[in-house]
């Protein structure tokens, strides 16, 4: 059951584009990876600035990111992304004390009263913390259908989650400053770690390669897929700096330049999809209202037109009922005109109920359901009520019927109107040719198997290109016996069937009206 | 009472419905008014215009050229007739426009009968008065060129407000050859007064003060 869903990166699956782009971002830190393993242990100088640096920039990227989140939280209701939120959060907030805490970061030994083990610890903390929130964020994702519960307020649930991650890193920074000697030991000096960290790292490893696992086999989203970039980094940061037991070698700095790179990564993918996907919002929203202005438009023409087809029989009868009144009322009254008058004015009745008719035919939806209609039958039938009318006019008439066409959805009646009307007006721009053949081509064809095209071809006088789109216009026309409705009641039936009608120049003479109309799915929407 | 008989005038109607233009003819003939019907525009060019006061009923949707814009093409060639339009649904911008460039009624069908015909009188009657304005101006113009270089030359200046000795002075003659010209030309102009010549003058379009 295909269900409203607000088109946000979380529930948007990722094209074929993005996801390539992913997985060569996935290869490229892979190459890099290995690139760096023959210089695993080479020692650097100690850059105290780069801690700080790097700690501001993953603070920012993670809250931003959490941010964003929280947004599409607010929107989708789905407690996945309130978790993956939440993760984000704490990392961002663990960073400040890793920070703080780092030894010769700000001061020799780390603010905060920091011990040797405390900026370790943090970090052990920090690295669990995205992987359990992408694991809790996939698991929930399962659970909880993508039913946004669009009932009750965003501010509460994220009020809480903020709340309890604060309390959650407050403790945790408590735990390892002030506590920290009820903790086991992982640095030897500010320098070193011992063999505590080897242990402890393949922890993180394994609960990055568990979200890496879970999320890839329910992957569905655009999020799903940056966030295993994400993972995929995150692995690889905790890869390097297992390996090595001494900071500022040149694999500590390269595991930190991972760490940033997943972070702004997501990031980047997070705004750049948010801004395109405004783009496109905002351009779909301008399409729509100019659709409905342009069905405004045709509404206004379609009337115009009855007007025009219901007043003109009206405006004879007027124009003669009170002729006739002046013959009777000479002195003396001449009979014979008069009558002739009346005789006019019951045939302009007659026309008038006809037009009527035909109108209450087209519009008349109830008791006259769409049917599986063969286009090329409806040309045939159309075509023979013609035959005589285009043998009066001198026009020779081309069939090229496409045969086993796939059935057109729709209104019988109308789709003859349409195909009667331009038709005729077809043979009318043709009545001023005097000096080359007058011809008359109806063809059917397949359009890209999504719709079958009729065109109707003539050799006549041809539409000016600065018209082309003023013929749909009530006011304006090309044809005028009285046969049809016009050619905006044509467009508003064609556009009624899902279809298109619109015309080009034929060369070196005449016009092209075409008409396309969708096959429908057999037993689906039209 | 000899006054030269005047011409029959006559009603030209072009709409592409031919009921209705069969109602027009049965209407303008019960009223006595010669009348013509043409279904579309580049029909009713082809006849040519009679010197005859004319009017013109002009359906607004023609096929082809419209009505509105064959109103716009016959003021650009020049050709001037009193033109009625009919439509089946006039709107404000429509009529807006057909009234600025110079229609004399804009009726929407069904129209009163009485409407149209008081519309095509006036109609007859400004084209009568165009026609007349038109025919003394061709014979004013025909009477000036029938004068003299000199008496064009001392008429001009005379209407421009020179005295006859200024007149002398500037085309270098003596003030009786000024008042001899002046005299023949006012004579052959047909004017009574000095305030007649300086009205001619105006029709004219002479300026002496060149």
């Amino acid at each position: 059951m295909p269900e409203e869903q607000p088109v946000l990166l979380s529930t948007l699956p990722p094209s074929r584009g993005q996801e390539r782009l992913a997985l060569t971002v996935a290869a490229l830190l892979l190459v890099a990876y290995i690139a760096a393993a023959p210089f695993m242990h080479i020692h650097l100088a100690s850059v105290d600035a780069f801690i700080p640096v790097v700690d501001t920039t993953l603070l920012l990227t993670d809250t931003i990111t959490a941010a964003l989140l929280f947004a599409q939280f607010s929107v989708l209701r789905s407690r996945a992304l309130l978790a993956l939120a939440s993760g984000y959060l704490f990392t961002g907030l663990l960073i400040v004390p890793h920070g703080l805490t780092f030894p010769g970061a700000f001061t020799p030994t780390g603010l905060l009263g920091a011990g040797l083990q405390t900026t370790v610890y943090l970090y052990i903390f920090w690295h669990f913390g995205l992987p359990c929130a992408a694991i809790a964020y996939t698991l929930l994702k399962r659970t909880h259908h993508e039913t946004p519960q669009a009932h009750g307020s965003a501010r509460g649930p994220v009020l809480a989650s903020i709340s309890i991650v604060v309390l959650t890193v407050s403790m945790l920074t408590w735990l390892v400053t002030a506590g920290v000697e009820w903790l086991p030991a992982m640095m030897i000096d500010a320098m070193h770690s011992n063999a505590s960290w080897h242990y402890t790292a393949p922890f993180i490893i394994a609960m990055s390669i568990t979200a890496i696992g879970l999320l890839w086999v329910r992957r569905r989203s655009v999020l799903d897929l940056w966030l295993l970039v994400v993972l995929w980094a995150w692995l690889l940061e905790t890869l390097l700096l297992s390996t090595t037991a001494y900071r500022f070698s040149l694999v500590w700095y390269a595991g930190r330049i991972y760490g940033l790179l997943s972070a702004s990564f997501v990031l980047l993918a997070l705004l750049s999809e948010s801004t395109m996907m405004y783009a496109r919002l905002a351009l779909s929203v301008m399409a729509q209202r100019r659709e409905r202005e342009g069905r405004l438009m045709t509404m206004d023409a379609v009337a115009a037109s009855i007007a025009h087809e219901i007043n003109q029989p009206l405006g004879a009868i007027v124009i003669n009922s009170s002729a006739s009144l002046r013959w009777l009322e000479r002195e003396p009254p001449d009979l014979d005109e008069a009558r002739a008058a009346l005789k006019q004015i019951t045939s302009d009745g007659h026309r008038a109920s006809k037009a009527m008719e035909s109108i209450r035919s087209i519009f008349k939806q109830d008791g006259q359901e769409k049917t599986p209609l063969i286009i090329n039958e409806i040309i045939r039938e159309t075509i023979t009520l013609l035959h005589g009318e285009l043998h009066a006019r001198g026009i020779l008439l081309q069939l090229e019927l496409t045969a086993r066409l796939p059935m057109v959805l729709g209104h019988r009646g109308q789709l003859q109107q349409v195909v009667l009307n331009i038709v005729m007006n077809a043979a009318e721009a043709m009545s001023a040719v005097t000096e080359r053949g007058r011809v008359l081509r109806v063809c059917s064809a397949t359009d890209h198997s999504t719709g079958v095209l009729i065109s109707i071809e003539d050799s006549g006088i041809g539409i000016d290109s600065k018209n082309s789109s003023r013929i749909f216009d009530a006011f304006y026309t090309t044809k005028s016996n009285g046969m049809g409705l016009g050619l905006a009641i044509c467009r508003s039936i064609v556009e009624s069937h899902g279809g298109r009608l619109w015309v080009s120049p034929r060369t070196p003479h005449g016009a092209v009206f075409h008409i396309l109309l969708p096959t429908g799915e057999p037993g689906g929407e039209p | 009472m000899t006054a030269p008989a005047e011409p029959r005038p006559i009603v030209f109607v072009v709409d592409d419905d031919v009921s209705l233009r069969h109602a027009l003819v049965t209407l303008f003939r019960s009223v006595g008014l010669q009348v013509e019907t043409f279904a579309s525009a580049p029909e009713f060019l082809q006849c040519g215009l009679p010197d005859a006061p004319s009017c013109l009923v002009l359906d607004v949707r023609l096929p082809g050229v419209g009505g509105l814009e064959f109103q716009t093409n016959l003021s650009a060639a020049g050709i001037r007739i009193p033109i009625i339009f009919i439509t089946g649904h006039g709107d404000v911008p429509m009529t807006v426009r057909a009234m600025k460039a110079g229609a004399v009624e804009f009726l929407t069908k069904p129209f009163r009968d009485q409407d149209l015909l008081d519309a095509v009188q006036r109609a007859l009657e400004q084209d009568r008065i165009g026609r007349e304005e038109q025919k003394s101006l061709a014979g004013l113009r025909g009477r000036f060129t029938s004068l003299t270089p000199r008496e064009q030359e001392v008429i001009t200046l005379v209407t421009a407000g020179l005295m006859n000795k200024q007149v002398a002075g500037k085309i270098g003659v003596s003030e009786i050859t000024v008042k001899v010209h002046r005299s023949n030309a006012t004579r052959k102009l047909g004017a009574r007064s000095l305030a007649e010549l300086i009205k001619m003058a105006q029709i004219l379009g002479l300026d002496g003060a060149k």
